[in-house]
C-alpha cells in the first residue's frame, strides 16, 4: 500500500537542491548526524550523538507510548500461550475445543479487575479466543517483522548499490524498482499470495517481503547520492578507503534513519497487507490464525457477538499504531530538523 | 490545572441543558402513518431480491452457464411442464400444458402445451422450441473434433448435461404442433425432470440469429434438425451456447427482443450487476401470473446480504451458507424483518480414500473413522442453531427435507444412527482391525472456509482420542486435487441434492467420475443400473432403501448433516417459501406481493 | 521540456512492459485454471475445459500466450486495424467492454475519494503545521495515526453498521433529544477551541461561542425540519455568497486593499444573483447546460470583479471567478438536496445505501441521479478518503514545517509581510511540491484499496474484475486492471515531476 510510497521521493531532481538548504542548517546544529564523520571532534562526539538521539525519541511522548505498547503486546502474545513448545502462563491452547459457557462471552471485567476462564470470550467450538487472538498476533508480528526485515535488507542492499556506483549499476537497479513500483502491493502481494500461502507463515512472510522493498530502495538510493558527494567521504576516498569500507563506515550509518523510519512503515503496512489478503482469502488459512484471518473469519458476528470482531481488530490496530507512532519518534529522533521548529 | 475552569464551566451548562433534557427537537410529523396503514390495495410496485452472483445467461443449458444465479431468473421468465416446488418434489405446471405416460416399454410420453402460450413477443410456443431443446440437450450432434485428453468427442451445442436427453428419439411432429410424443430408447428414471423451468429457449430467436428464416413457426430449423444439416445447424448452435450470454458482472442486457421469455415475467434491463423484470404482458396462465409490477435481482455477495436486507437495500435475501451468525444478526434487526429456517438439499460429507494400499482400504478403519467422527456434535455446533428441527443424516440420496427420507431410511436398518461419536467402538474396531499405532489420516478440506475448518477441528478432536491421527490439511485447490489419488486420505465438503432419482450415479458406481475415493461394489452397481433404468416412483424407494443399506454396510463414506437454509425478508412481504432444491427461493416469486 | 516528456515516455513505456511480463507470470503461476471443475463430471466438464483452454490459449506455452496476450494489446495501440479486445477472459468474452464497464465506477470513487482526501488533508495539514505542539496539532496527529491503522474492510463493515444503517434510521424520524443537542454543542465548541487555540480566554469564548451557535443551529435544523427538506433556501443562499466573498478576499488578498473586497462582494452579489435566475433554468438541465452557465457565470464575474478592481484588476478579476465558482458549487449543492426528499421516498425512506453504485430503473430528474450516484458514493468514499487523509495531513504537515523553516520565509516575515501572504504566497506553494509526488504515488495505492473497498460494497468496478481474475487464475481480467493500474502509476509519476518543475522554478527539466 501506500504506507512505503509517502516519504518524500529522493529521486527527484529537486533533492540534492532540498538537501543542500538541509546542509545549510545542520551547520548550525551540534552534532547533526550528517557531521558526524566530518572533524575528529565528532569523535569524540559520536557517543554523544547516540545519546542525544536517543534523548530526542525518549522526548517524543507518542513514541515512548507506542514502544511501551508494542513491547507489552509482543511480551503478551508470546508469553501468554507461550511459543515453539515452550509454554506460556496461560493454561488454554487456541486449538483446544471445550464447552461453550455462557454462550461463549468474554469473562474479562475490569472493574474488579478479573480475566475469568475466557477474558476474550469463545469462538463457536469453544476455543479461548483469548488464546487463538494471542496466537493470531503471533503470527500477524512475525509476518509483519519478517516482511520489514526482508525490505530492509532488500531495499538498503539495492539502494545503497545504486546510489553509491552510479552508472549502468544504478540504471539496472532503479529500473527494476520502477518496474516493481508500478504495481500496487496489495496487487502484487495478492498474485504472490495465491502461490506461497499454503507454504506457511514464514515463506509467505518472506515473499511479501520481497514485493515491499522498493520504496525503500528508492529512499536509500536518494540518501547515498546526496551523502556520497560529501567532503567526509572525499577525503575518506582520498586515503584509499575502499569502496566496502567506504558505504559500510561511512555512509551507511548516516542512512540509519532514514532505513529504520522506513522499516516501521512496512512493519506497519505489512499487518495491514495481511488482514486484506485475508479479506481476499488469499492469507494464511486454517486450522493456523492470524488477526486478519480472525476478523474476516467473524464479519457476521459484528452485532451478534462483537467481541469476536473486535478484539483481533483493537490488537491490529494497537499494533500498527504503535509502530507508526515509534516511526514518528524515530524521524523526529533522527531528523534535528524537526526539533528545531519550535519557536 | 489550566483547564479547570474551562472544565467546571462546561460541567455547568451540561448541567442546565439537561434540566430542560427531558424533551426533543425535531421528528417527522406522524400524517404518513396513516397511509401506511391503508388496506391491500396499497402494494409496491417493485420487490428487489439478492442473488449472491451476476446472471450471466438467458439460457442456462450451456455448459458455461448452468448455475443457481441463472434460475433465480429463470423461474421467473421460463416456463415448462414441471417445477420443484418446496417439498422438494416436482410439481406440474398446468399454465404451460399438460403431459402423461402412455407407454412404458418403450417409455412415452405425451405432452401437451397450452394453446395460448406464447413468447413475450407473441410468437407461439410450438414444435420447433420443442425440437431445438432436444437438438440441443441429445449430444447428437458431433462436430468429429474430440478432445485430446478424454477422448469424448465435443457436440455442436455445448450442453451442461445430456442425462436423459441422449435415451431420447428424435422427437417427431410438424411445424407449429403443440402436441408432441417423448419416445425413449431406455428407460429413464428422472423423465419428469427433463421438460422442467428454463429448458425451453424461443427457437425462432436462434433460427433468425443463425442465418434462418423464423417463418411458418420455424420450418426451416425444422427442417434442418430433422435432416441434420450441419451448416445450417451450427450457427444456430453457435448462437445457442453464447448469443444469450451476458456480458460478465452484468453491466447491461443484450438487446430485449432477443430475450424473449415463456414466463410470468420478462426481462427489461440490467445496470452493473442488477437485473430488472418486469410483467409480462402476454402471459397466459392465470395459476402463475405475476403479482407485482417489478422484480429487482441485486448482486450481493453472502457475507454483506444481511446488512442490505436490515437497511432495506434488498426484500429477500438466501444466503447460501448461513452461520449461527447469520441468523441471530437477522433476528436482531426486529419484527421488520423475518426469517424462515429449514433444510436445503446441499449435504456435508466426509469421503474416504479406500483404494487398495491407501488408509481407509478396511472396512474396520472406515467404520471406526465413521464412529469416531462426532456428528450429532456437528449438528449441534452448526444446524440446530440455525434451524432448530435440523438432525444429523443418514442417508446419501436422500435429506430429511424430503418426505421420503423416513421411509427409505426404516428400509436401511444399518444407516440408522444418532450420529454420537462412540469412541470405544471406534478404538474396538481398530483393534480388530489390527491397528496398534495410531491411524494416520491427512483430511483435506477448503482453506477458504472456516466451517470446514470448524468440522475438521472436530474431528480431529475426537478421533484423536480414538486411535487416529487427523491432520488437517487446507487446500486452495481442494477440488482440483479431489480425483488425484493419495492426494488426500479423507476430504470434507459438500454436495448439492438435486431431488433427482439417477443424478447420483457417478458419485457410487465403481469407476464413476466423482467416485473420488475409489469405492467399488458389485452389488451397488447393479443397483444403479436398475435405478436408473426404472420409471417408476413407486419402485424407486425400496431400490434406494436398498441402495442405502449397502452404501451403509460397505461404509461408502462418513454423511455428516444437511445444510441448514435461511431465507430471511422484509415483513412486509407475502408469499415468501423456502425451497430447499437448487431451483432457489424464487421457486414462487410470481405470487410475491410487497406493502408499500 | 519536450525531451523530457519523450524520455520519460520511451522509459515509462518499457517499465509497463516489464511489469505486464511480471504480472502476467505471477498471475498465471498463482493457481489452476480448472480448480473449480474439480466436483463436476460428464459432458459439461468436458466442453468447459475446452472452452476454457481455447479461450485462455492453455495449450500454449506460457511464453508464447504472453505474447498472445501482447499482441492483443498491441492491437489497441495501433489505430483502425484489428478490433482492439485486451484478449479474452476465460468464458471466451472480450475483456475491453468489461473493462470500460468497470472503469467507470471505480474511476468515480477514486477520484472523488482522492480529492476530498487531498483537499482536506492539506487543508488540515497546513493548520497542524501552523499551530505545531498545539492540543490541535496532537489530536490530528493522533487521529491520523489511528486512521493510518485501521484495517479498510473492517473500517469497512462497521461504517455500514453503524453509518449507514443508524443514520438512514434516524433520518426516516429525525430528531434528537435537547441533551443530545446540548451535547453535541459541548463537542463542537470543544473542537473549535483547540482549533482555534489561543490563551485560555479567547478558548473559552471560542468554545462558549461555537458549542452555543452549534446547538442553536442544529435546533433550529431540527425544528424547521431541514433533514426530512434540505437545502439552503434564499437567505442561506445570500448569507453564504457574503461569506464566500469574504472569506476568499481574507485568503487571497487580505482586506488592506477595499475596492477588492468590494469587487468581491459585487461578484457575489451577481452569483446571487445568477442563482435566482437559475432556480427556473436548472430544473431539470443536464451536464453542458451546467457548465455552460458555469462559464457564463464566471465570465460575468471577471468583468464586473475587474471593472470594480480598479487598479487591482487582476487581482479582483481572479477573485470574482473564484467566487462565481464556488457559488456555482454551492448552487449545485443546494439543487442536490433539494432532490433529497423525492429521492428518499423512491429509496423506500432509506437513502443512504449499503450496496451498489447506483439504483437500477431510477427515473428522475437530472439532480435525482446525481444525488443517487452520491449517496452510492459516501459510504466507500468516507473509507477510502479517511486512509488517504492521514496520508496527506502528514506530508502536508511535515512539508509545511519544512518550508516555514527556511531561510526565505524568515525573510519575508523580516520584510514586514502580513502573516497571510507569507503563508499563503511563500509557504504554501513550496509545501506543495513534494505533495504532488505523494498524490502520484496515492493515486495508485487507492486505486490498490478500491479492490478491497468494492468488494465489501458490492461495486462491480476494477477490483470486483481484478479479484475475479485472481481467483480465476484468468490473466485476461487481471492484466486488463493491472493496465490502468500501471499506467496511472507511471503517468501520475511523470505528471508529478512536470508539476516539480511547474511549481519550483529552480528545476529544470532535461
Amino acid at each position: 500500500m501506500s504506507k512505503n510510497d509517502k516519504q518524500r521521493d529522493d529521486s527527484r531532481p529537486s533533492v540534492e537542491l532540498s538537501e543542500l538548504t538541509l546542509l545549510s542548517q545542520d551547520s548550525d546544529i551540534a552534532g547533526s548526524p550528517r557531521t558526524r564523520d566530518q572533524t575528529a571532534r565528532v569523535q569524540t562526539e559520536a557517543k554523544s550523538q547516540g545519546k542525544l538521539i536517543r534523548e530526542r525519541f525518549f522526548r517524543h511522548k507518542g513514541a515512548l507510548a507506542g514502544i511501551t505498547l508494542l513491547v507489552l503486546v509482543f511480551v503478551l502474545a508470546f508469553s501468554s500461550i507461550g511459543f515453539a513448545g515452550i509454554p506460556g502462563w496461560w493454561d488454554k491452547e487456541y486449538d483446544v475445543l471445550a464447552d461453550r459457557f455462557n454462550e461463549g462471552r468474554p469473562t474479562l471485567t475490569l472493574w474488579p479487575f478479573s480475566l475469568g476462564e475466557h477474558p476474550f470470550g469463545q469462538d463457536v467450538l469453544g476455543r479461548d479466543y483469548f488464546a487463538l487472538t494471542m496466537r493470531g498476533t503471533q503470527t500477524s508480528l512475525i509476518i509483519a517483522f519478517i516482511v520489514g526485515l526482508v525490505a530492509m535488507v532488500i531495499g538498503t542492499t539495492v539502494g545503497a548499490i545504486a546510489g553509491y556506483f552510479r552508472g549502468w549499476t544504478e540504471a539496472f537497479l532503479m529500473r527494476i524498482t520502477d518496474v516493481v513500483i508500478t504495481i500496487p502491493t496489495l496487487v502484487i502481494a495478492a498474485a504472490v499470495a495465491g502461490i506461497v500461502a499454503k507454504a506457511g507463515i514464514v515463506p509467505f512472510a518472506l515473499f511479501l517481503g520481497v514485493v515491499t522493498w522498493t520504496g525503500l530502495a528508492r529512499l536509500v538510493r536518494g540518501e547515498f547520492l546526496s551523502l556520497r558527494e560529501k567532503e567526509f567521504v572525499e577525503s575518506a576516498k582520498s586515503v584509499g578507503a575502499s569502496s566496502t569500507r567506504i558505504i559500510f563506515r561511512h555512509i551507511l550509518p548516516n542512512t540509519v534513519g532514514v532505513i529504520i523510519v522506513s522499516t516501521t512503515l512496512a512493519i506497519s503496512g505489512a499487518i495491514l497487507l495481511e488482514t486484506a489478503l485475508s479479506y481476499l482469502g488469499l492469507g494464511v488459512s486454517a486450522p493456523d490464525t492470524s488477526l486478519g484471518k480472525a476478523i474476516n473469519d467473524n464479519r457476521s458476528a459484528l452485532t451478534v457477538r462483537p467481541w469476536l470482531f473486535l478484539w483481533p481488530g483493537a490488537f491490529i490496530i494497537g499494533i500498527a499504531l504503535a509502530v507508526n507512532f515509534i516511526g514518528d519518534g524515530l524521524r523526529d529522533a533522527f531528523d534535528p530538523k524537526q526539533t528545531r521548529v519550535k519557536q | 490545572m489550566r483547564n479547570k475552569r474551562t472544565m467546571s464551566l462546561a460541567a455547568l451548562s451540561i448541567g442546565a441543558l439537561m434540566l430542560s433534557a427531558c424533551g426533543s427537537a425535531g421528528g417527522t410529523s406522524d400524517s404518513d402513518s396513516a397511509s401506511s396503514s391503508g388496506s391491500d390495495e396499497n402494494l409496491a410496485s417493485t420487490i428487489t431480491m439478492a442473488i449472491s452472483q451476476a446472471p450471466t445467461a438467458y439460457n442456462g443449458n450451456t455448459a458455461a452457464t448452468n448455475a443457481v444465479y441463472n434460475t433465480y431468473v429463470d423461474n421467473l421468465t421460463s416456463s415448462a411442464f414441471a417445477a420443484f416446488a418446496a417439498s422438494g418434489n416436482l410439481e406440474r405446471n398446468e399454465d404451460f400444458g399438460t403431459y402423461e405416460k402412455t407407454s412404458d416399454d418403450p417409455l412415452t410420453v405425451k405432452y401437451t402445451i397450452n394453446e395460448d402460450a406464447v413468447w413475450s413477443d407473441g410468437t407461439p410456443i410450438d414444435y420447433d422450441d420443442v425440437l431445438l431443446s432436444w437438438a440441443a440437450m441429445s449430444g447428437t450432434h458431433p462436430t468429429g473434433e474430440t478432445d485430446e485428453e478424454t477422448g469424448a468427442e465435443a457436440d455442436l451445442f455445448q450442453a451442461s448435461s445430456t442425462n436423459g436427453f441422449a435415451q431420447l428419439k428424435m422427437i417427431e411432429g410438424e411445424a407449429g404442433d403443440k402436441e408432441f410424443e417423448a419416445v425413449f430408447e431406455d428407460p429413464y428414471a428422472d423423465w419428469e425432470a427433463m421438460f422442467t423451468t428454463g429448458l425451453f429457449m424461443p427457437a425462432h430467436i436462434a433460427a433468425e440469429q443463425g442465418g434462418l428464416s423464423a417463418d411458418g413457426d420455424g420450418a426451416e430449423l425444422i427442417d434442418a434438425i430433422k435432416n441434420d444439416d450441419r451448416d445450417a445447424l451450427t450457427p444456430v448452435a453457435e448462437f445457442w451456447n453464447t448469443g444469450w450470454a451476458y456480458e460478465a458482472d452484468l453491466p447491461s442486457l443484450p438487446d430485449p427482443a432477443l430475450l424473449p421469455s415463456s414466463g410470468p415475467y420478462k426481462l427489461d434491463n440490467a445496470v452493473n450487476g442488477t437485473l430488472t423484470v418486469v410483467k409480462n404482458d402476454k402471459y397466459w396462465g392465470e395459476e402463475r401470473e405475476g403479482q407485482t409490477d417489478t422484480m429487482v435481482f441485486k448482486t450481493v455477495v453472502d457475507e454483506e446480504a444481511v446488512q442490505a436486507l436490515q437497511n432495506g437495500d434488498v426484500d429477500v435475501i438466501d444466503p447460501s451458507s448461513p452461520t449461527v451468525d447469520t441468523k441471530t444478526a437477522l433476528e436482531q434487526i426486529g419484527e421488520t424483518v423475518t426469517v424462515d429456517t429449514g433444510q436445503s438439499l446441499t449435504f456435508s460429507h466426509v469421503d474416504l480414500d479406500q483404494r487398495p494400499g491407501a488408509v481407509f482400504e478396511d472396512l474396520k478403519v472406515r467404520q471406526a473413522f465413521a464412529a469416531c467422527i462426532p456428528r450429532a456434535d456437528m449438528v449441534d455446533k452448526f444446524v440446530t442453531p440455525v434451524d432448530p428441527e435440523g438432525s444429523v443424516l443418514n442417508l446419501h440420496e436422500y435429506q430429511p427435507a424430503q418426505e421420503d427420507y423416513q421411509t427409505v431410511l426404516d428400509g436401511a436398518p444399518a444407516a440408522q444412527g444418532d450420529g454420537v461419536a462412540d469412541l470405544e467402538k471406534a478404538k474396538s474396531l481398530l483393534e480388530e482391525a489390527g491397528k496398534t499405532e495410531p491411524v494416520k489420516v491427512s483430511m483435506m478440506f477448503a482453506s477458504t472456509s472456516q466451517l470446514r475448518a470448524d468440522q475438521v477441528a472436530l474431528v480431529k478432536d475426537s478421533c484423536d482420542q480414538a486411535g487416529f491421527e487427523i491432520t488437517p490439511q487446507p487446500e486452495a485447490e481442494w477440488s482440483a486435487k479431489l480425483s488425484q489419488p493419495g492426494a488426500w486420505d479423507a476430504v470434507v465438503f459438500g454436495w448439492a441434492g438435486s431431488g433427482l432419482v439417477a443424478s447420483g450415479q457417478s458419485i457410487y458406481v465403481t469407476g464413476g467420475e466423482q467416485n473420488f475415493g475409489g469405492y467399488t461394489n458389485e452389488k451397488v452397481d447393479s443397483l444403479w443400473d436398475d435405478i436408473a433404468m426404472n420409471t417408476d416412483a413407486e419402485q424407486v424407494v425400496p431400490l434406494k432403501s436398498e441402495l442405502e443399506q449397502m452404501l451403509a454396510e460397505t461404509q461408502y463414506n462418513v454423511v455428516l448433516y444437511a445444510n441448514p437454509n435461511i431465507t430471511a425478508y422484509s415483513s412486509k412481504l407475502e408469499g415468501v417459501e423456502q425451497n430447499p432444491t437448487q431451483t432457489g427461493v424464487t421457486w414462487n416469486a410470481y405470487s410475491w406481493t410487497k406493502q408499500s | 521540456m519536450f525531451y523530457f516528456i519523450a524520455k520519460r515516455t520511451v522509459i515509462s513505456f518499457f517499465i509497463m512492459l516489464a511489469a505486464t511480463t511480471l504480472m502476467y507470470f505471477l498471475t498465471i503461476s498463482s493457481g489452476d485454471p480448472f480448480e473449480d471443475l474439480g466436483e463436476t463430471s460428464g459432458p459439461e466438464k468436458a466442453a468447459t475445459i475446452a472452452a476454457r483452454t481455447a479461450a485462455m490459449n492453455l495449450d500454449v506455452a506460457p511464453i508464447p500466450r504472453y505474447f498472445l496476450w501482447l499482441q492483443d494489446v498491441g492491437h489497441c495501440l495501433v489505430p483502425g486495424g484489428i478490433s482492439c479486445t485486451l484478449g479474452q477472459d476465460r468464458t471466451g468474452a472480450a475483456v475491453l467492454p468489461q473493462l470500460e464497464n468497470a472503469m467507470g465506477s471505480t474511476l468515480r470513487l477514486v477520484v472523488v475519494a482522492t480529492v476530498l482526501a487531498l483537499v482536506l488533508g492539506v487543508v488540515v495539514g497546513i493548520v497542524t503545521a501552523i499551530r505545531q505542539y498545539s492540543t490541535f496539532d496532537y489530536s490530528i496527529t493522533f487521529v491520523s495515526f489511528l486512521l493510518f491503522s485501521l484495517p479498510l474492510f473492517w473500517l469497512s463493515t462497521l461504517l455500514k453498521q453503524y453509518l449507514a444503517i443508524d443514520l438512514n434510521t434516524w433520518l426516516d424520524n429525525p430528531q434528537f433529544s435537547y441533551l443530545t443537542i446540548a451535547l453535541i454543542g459541548v463537542v463542537a465548541g470543544v473542537i473549535w477551541a483547540v482549533v482555534v487555540g489561543g490563551d485560555r480566554r479567547r478558548r473559552l469564548v471560542v468554545f462558549a461561542v461555537a458549542a452555543v451557535a452549534t446547538a442553536l443551529g442544529l435546533y433550529l435544523l431540527l425544528v424547521t425540519g431541514w433533514f426530512v427538506t434540505p437545502g439552503f433556501g434564499v437567505i442561506g443562499m445570500l448569507v453564504s455568497a457574503a461569506g464566500i466573498a469574504v472569506l476568499w478576499t481574507a485568503l487571497l488578498a487580505g482586506f488592506r486593499r477595499r475596492r477588492v473586497l468590494n469587487a468581491a462582494l459585487a461578484a457575489a452579489g451577481v452569483s446571487f444573483a445568477g442563482y435566482l435566475v437559475s432556480i427556473q433554468l436548472l430544473n431539470d438541465p443536464n451536464w453542458l447546460v451546467l457548465v455552460a452557465l458555469v462559464v457564463v457565470l464566471a465570465i460575468i464575474c471577471y468583468v464586473v470583479a475587474g471593472l470594480i478592481g480598479g487598479p487591482f484588476r487582476a487581482q479582483a478579476a481572479r477573485i470574482g471567478v473564484v467566487i462565481a465558482v464556488s457559488m456555482s458549487l454551492l448552487i449545485v449543492v443546494d439543487r442536490l438536496l433539494q432532490a433529497y426528499p423525492t429521492l428518499s421516498a423512491k429509496a423506500g425512506g432509506r437513502p443512504i445505501p449499503t450496496t451498489g453504485s447506483q439504483s437500477a430503473n431510477l427515473e428522475g430528474t437530472f439532480w435525482e441521479i446525481n444525488l443517487d450516484y452520491a449517496l452510492h458514493l459516501i459510504l466507500p468514499t468516507i473509507a477510502l478518503t479517511l486512509i488517504s487523509f492521514a496520508t496527506y495531513t502528514r506530508y502536508t504537515r511535515a512539508s509545511q514545517l519544512d518550508v516555514m523553516n527556511q531561510d526565505y520565509i524568515r525573510t519575508a516575515r523580516a520584510k514586514g509581510l502580513s502573516e497571510r501572504t507569507v503563508l499563503v504566497k511563500h509557504a504554501f506553494r513550496n509545501a506543495m511540491i513534494p505533495i504532488t509526488t505523494l498524490m502520484a504515488f496515492d493515486f495508485a495505492g487507492v486505486l490498490g484499496g478500491a479492490v478491497i473497498t468494492e468488494q465489501v460494497f458490492g461495486w462491480n468496478g476494477m477490483g470486483k474484475l481484478f479479484v475475479d481474475g485472481i481467483n480465476a487464475v484468468d490473466p485476461g481480467p487481471v492484466m486488463a486492471f493491472f493496465l490502468v493500474v500501471g499506467t496511472a502509476a507511471v503517468l501520475f509519476n511523470m505528471l508529478a515531476d512536470i508539476a516539480y518543475a511547474f511549481l519550483d522554478p529552480r528545476i529544470t527539466l532535461s
